[in-house]
């Protein structure tokens, strides 16, 4: 899609959608029906409220940021404010929140209520769900009022509310250390708030320094030279990442950031705790119901994973349970993808609804396809594959596997190369990340094969 | 003929609370597919949304009686702000609109509460419903004894006969039904 210059393609259809085999297929609705008002009545304890439930993190409906707002790195990625969130900030962005939220809504057929309507006075109306609440409140050094109403502008004119912010916080570090000058800026205001506004609008009409700018901060960096590069702190494989920040690197999330070929965390991440619950009882209460992993032995990684000591962060989970990890959390996303299913209620969430192995009975059911668990997890391994290829195709190397460089302050160069080395090797691919010839054919697609051979990206001896 | 006591049932549209999943609608289709829960299309239910985000309409209306001929109402309703047509809360199959209408042969759709064998304990919207926009509810009232509520075949061929005329649809009739 990127290279076609494609974001989506919207297909309305007005004719019936069958369902191949219904009784059963209905069976499986009302199951799943029940589980997500079950799930909902009981939030995951121990976790940050926005991931308690299910669906997107729940962002419109809750109003406690303090996670977030501690947590994430403000401005161009760099500063984190850990004691931001008080009671006062709480109580006005509560009522900021409250008095701009329309409603909760849904997407079609869906009971979750991921997004919400937001009316300001004065100006028009629109949807917003997610983080994007605060994005550019963050990027701005701002608060939750300029969130909502620059997130109107932005929406209106199509922009996203991920790397647009960011991008925009990486100008103004530019034009505070010198290299860009208030001659790229001519026409600013000089207000904060203000500025923002101007640098959206200027990036909208793609006008003098938002030429630049419009195509986010790698290649903005590269146009602007003069030391803009260094700056450029916060993307990998040429994409911005969410801005964060942290100490001891963390294996799971290492491998993540750095082989996720959807380009962004949120993408591959869902499944498995971000971090180890404090006590072994609380992990003990957490896998009592957990049933949607793949294999009993993901149960014991948990149990086992401490916040310090033997069995913590970067050495446990260890090499083997992190690929482990990594690939179930991967494959559930790109399942999704192809089934055309919300994360919301799969992939992203701890204990969604939908999983590995009910995933097989819907399809059966709704398509007449039989399809069981080895054969899912398969066609997934098949479309990762794949989309390897064509990335390696394009020229993606193991050099291009990594988080971004300042991810963690604490780093472990050994560990992270036998991370990828045995990723790599249970992906199928050689220590280049090039998938081999052999697993190719065990996946029967020889001709992936044959076409990065006649490429000459790899030969009899693999690359 | 004499009055009898006879249990109405009906739903209660909360609007306030609909958040638009229309998931009634494609319940409603599915339930009432032939084979059932063969097929969805929310053009063939019996339940639809109103709806429109930035104005913040979200009005779930359910179908009623079929009419041959639309009504005079052309009034607007504004509530708490928001201006509604008059057309928005009726439940009628009508000509003046494409609402509850089988979209293959424009035959009109009525709500029939999803009548089952066994009896459902209630209608597939409201039990689809998590946000509690519907409510079910059964009363009991006293009507004329032969005050009984038209079928679906019924209403179908009342439709025809006001489109086509009696004589067209006995004549399509003889001429469909012979071996």
């Amino acid at each position: 899609m990127g290279d076609k210059g494609l974001k989506a393609i919207a297909v309305r259809g007005t004719r019936d959608v069958n369902v191949a085999r219904p009784a059963e297929f209905m069976n499986l609705c009302t199951d799943v029906l029940k589980y997500i008002k079950d799930r909902e009545d009981k939030p995951i304890p121990g976790v940050m409220p926005i991931l308690a439930g299910l669906g997107s993190p729940q962002e419109m409906k809750l109003v406690d940021e303090e996670w977030h707002t501690a947590n994430f790195m403000w401005g161009n990625s760099r500063t984190r404010r850990k004691d931001f969130w008080t009671k006062e900030i709480e109580e006005k962005w509560r009522q900021t929140q409250e008095n701009v939220r329309t409603r909760l809504i849904s997407c079609y057929n869906c009971p979750m209520k991921c997004g919400a309507t937001i009316s300001i006075p004065g100006i028009a109306t629109y949807m917003m769900k997610c983080f994007s609440k605060l994005t550019y409140t963050m990027a701005a050094y701002s608060d939750l009022d300029f969130g909502f109403k620059i997130a109107q502008r932005a929406t209106e004119y199509g922009v996203d509310g991920f790397s647009a912010p960011q991008v925009m916080a990486f100008a103004l570090e530019l034009l505070e250390a010198g290299i860009l000058t208030d001659g790229d800026m001519q026409g600013m205001p000089a207000d904060n708030e203000g500025r923002f506004f101007w640098l959206l609008d200027r990036i909208v009409r793609r006008e003098g320094i938002g030429d630049v700018l419009a195509d986010g901060t790698y290649w903005a960096a590269r146009r602007i030279g003069k030391g803009a590069e260094a700056y450029d702190h916060n993307t990998i494989k040429k994409h911005e990442q969410l801005p964060l920040k942290l100490g001891m690197l963390n294996p799971v999330y290492f491998l993540m950031y750095a082989t996720g070929e959807k380009i962004n965390i949120t993408q591959i991440e869902g499944q498995f705790p971000q971090a180890p619950f404090p006590t072994r009882e609380e992990r003990e209460e957490f896998v009592k119901d957990w049933i949607q992993v793949p294999d009993e032995k993901f149960k014991q990684y948990l149990l086992d994973w401490e916040p310090r000591g033997e069995h913590s962060n970067p050495y446990y989970p260890t090499v083997e349970a992190s690929c482990n990890i990594v690939d179930w959390q991967e494959k559930m996303h790109y399942i999704d993808d192809a089934l055309g299913m919300c994360a919301g209620l799969s992939s992203f969430p701890l204990k969604p609804p939908y999983h590995i192995h009910n995933y097989p009975a819907f399809i059966s059911a709704a398509t007449g396809i039989d399809i069981d668990e080895p054969g899912l997890w398969q066609a997934a391994t098949r479309t990762r594959t794949l989309l390897r290829a064509i990335n390696v195709r394009l020229g993606l190397r193991r050099a291009d596997d990594k988080p971004p460089e300042n991810h963690w302050k604490k780093r472990f160069p050994e560990l992270e190369a036998k991370l990828l080395d045995e990723y790599y090797k249970l992906k199928g691919w050689d220590d280049q990340g090039i998938p081999t010839k052999a697993f190719l054919h065990e996946l029967d697609m020889d001709y992936v094969g044959q076409d990065l051979e006649q490429r000459g990206i790899i030969s009899d001896g693999q690359s | 003929m004499g009055k009898v006591k006879k249990k109405v049932k009906g739903i209660t549209i909360v609007a306030d609370k609909c958040n638009g999943c229309r998931a009634c609608e494609l319940i409603c289709s599915s339930f009432h597919a032939s084979p059932r829960y063969s097929s969805s299309n929310p053009a063939r239910s019996r339940i639809r949304v109103v709806r429109e985000p930035l104005r913040d309409i979200y009005l779930p209306v359910y179908a009623g009686e079929y009419t041959a001929a639309e009504c005079t109402g052309r009034d607007k309703y504004i509530i708490d702000g928001k201006e509604y047509a008059e057309c928005d809360f009726c439940r009628a199959s009508c000509p003046s609109r494409n609402l509850f209408k089988e979209p293959d042969s424009g035959l009109p759709l009525k709500c029939d509460m999803c009548e089952d064998e066994p009896a459902l304990s209630q209608p597939k919207c409201v039990e689809w419903c998590l946000n509690e926009a519907l409510i079910y509810e059964v009363r009991e009232e006293e009507v004329e004894e032969a005050d009984v509520r038209p079928g679906d075949v019924e209403i179908g061929v009342e439709s025809l006969i006001d489109k086509y005329g009696l004589r067209q649809v006995l004549d399509t009739i003889a001429r469909v039904s012979k071996p």
